[in-house]
């Protein structure tokens, strides 16, 4: 099974928020600012991904509380996630 | 850029055209008697009317530009096609209005210079004012349902029967005011009843239906889709759209309202039209709100 990217998870949060326009959303600010592809991005580049984001929602909405809500999710990414055993118990390194 | 051009040249000539037509010919007689008015009076009347005609216009091209450069930004993904549809929709509503408006100009001033021709000028003109908004909202909601079909979302059988019952009740009441001035009819249709009926009557009631319906479905596809910030765009369209279908009616409606209408002083006449002047630039923009909210997603 093929697993999630970064990019695929940035994309699902922000699916939530701008529907249909999230993935188209998403590529441009990575393309534009982070100059990589989507496919390229890594959990060191999230910082600055989200402060773009955040950026661009500001110019997009007003509604500061969607937005701070939007961008909670999004450093949920900024966290490792845990692996997990096959048991569903958190695995410890 | 280039088909913004192309819409704000053509905007210019239909200014120019019917600021022409409107001022160039001598006013009507029948018209300054009615209204107690000197000439002066009546151009100034008239330039106030552009004005106001001209800003609808405006505001429906705009709308009509905001739409059609959202599809076009977005013309990879699969809304990007229905949303050109609605957008098309938009296009013949919009152009609609001053073809019409120029056309029943040039058709008045035939018929002031040849008096046979007068019932044939009215004829052409609520024919033509018909086609417009009835092909405006058949893409109106091909480019809805489309949408509708991309979210998989399906009217719900209670909004359809709203959609359907409202087409009757106003059908219904629309026919019975046609009927009720039924003497005057031949002097303001000049059809008999029976063609009234059937060639506009028809016509329009499936219109409303056509535009009600766009909106349900319109409003049916931003409850069911994600995106709390992209369903606010669509919330504005859809307000557009059902205010400039509520304005079509009412707009039938008055037309049938001829004896009310020639019982008003000349203030009456002026607010009613002011009034309803304003709802359609209102409409227009709040339109071309929602068009400019989704594109901004797209341009940050």
């Amino acid at each position: 099974m093929a697993t999630q990217s970064l990019y695929d998870d940035v994309v699902m949060i922000t699916y939530d928020y701008l529907g249909p326009a999230a993935d188209r959303f998403v590529v441009r600010q990575i393309r534009n600012h982070l100059r990589k592809d989507p496919g390229e991005l890594q959990r060191k580049d999230l910082r600055q991904l989200i402060d773009w984001i955040q950026l661009a929602m500001r110019l997009i909405s007003n509604d500061s509380q969607v937005i701070d809500r939007y961008m909670a999710d999004l450093e949920t990414l900024a966290v490792p996630k845990k692996t997990t055993t096959h048991y569903g118990k958190n695995a410890r390194h | 850029m280039q088909l913004r051009s192309k819409i704000f040249y053509w905007y210019a000539a239909f200014v120019v055209a019917l600021t022409l037509l409107t001022l160039l010919p001598e006013p009507s007689q029948v018209t300054l008697t009615r209204f107690h008015l000197t000439p002066t009076g009546m151009r100034l009347l008239d330039i106030t009317f552009l004005i106001a005609e001209f800003i609808i216009w405006f505001a429906g091209f705009y709308g009509y530009n905001k739409l059609s450069s959202y599809s076009r930004l977005i013309h990879s993904g699969e809304e990007g096609k229905r949303i050109a549809k609605l957008a098309r929709g938009l296009l013949l509503l919009s152009i609609g209005l001053p073809i019409t408006a120029l056309l029943s100009g040039v058709l008045s001033i035939i018929a002031a210079h040849n008096p046979g021709f007068a019932a044939p000028s009215v004829i052409i003109n609520n024919y033509v004012g018909v086609v417009f908004p009835l092909l405006a909202m058949l893409w109106l909601s091909i480019g809805a349902r489309g949408l509708g079909e991309l979210a998989k979302t399906r009217l719900r059988l209670r909004l359809l029967n709203v959609v359907v019952l409202t087409t009757i009740v106003l059908g219904v009441i629309f026919c019975c005011l046609v009927v009720q001035g039924h003497r005057q009819l031949r002097l303001v249709y000049h059809m008999s009843p029976e063609l009234v009926m059937l060639t506009l009557g028809i016509p329009y009631m499936y219109t409303w239906f056509l535009g009600l319906y766009s909106a349900a479905e319109l409003r049916t596809y931003s409850k069911k889709v994600a995106g709390v910030v992209y369903r606010k765009g669509w919330n504005l369209m859809i307000a557009g759209v059902l205010s400039l279908v509520f304005l079509s009616i009412m707009l039938q409606y008055l037309s049938t309202l001829t004896s009310w209408l020639a019982s008003l002083t000349l203030y009456e006449v002026l607010l009613l039209l002011y009034v309803l002047l304003l709802f359609y630039i209102a409409a227009f923009i709040v339109f071309a709100l929602g068009a400019k909210k989704l594109m901004k997603i797209e341009e940050v």
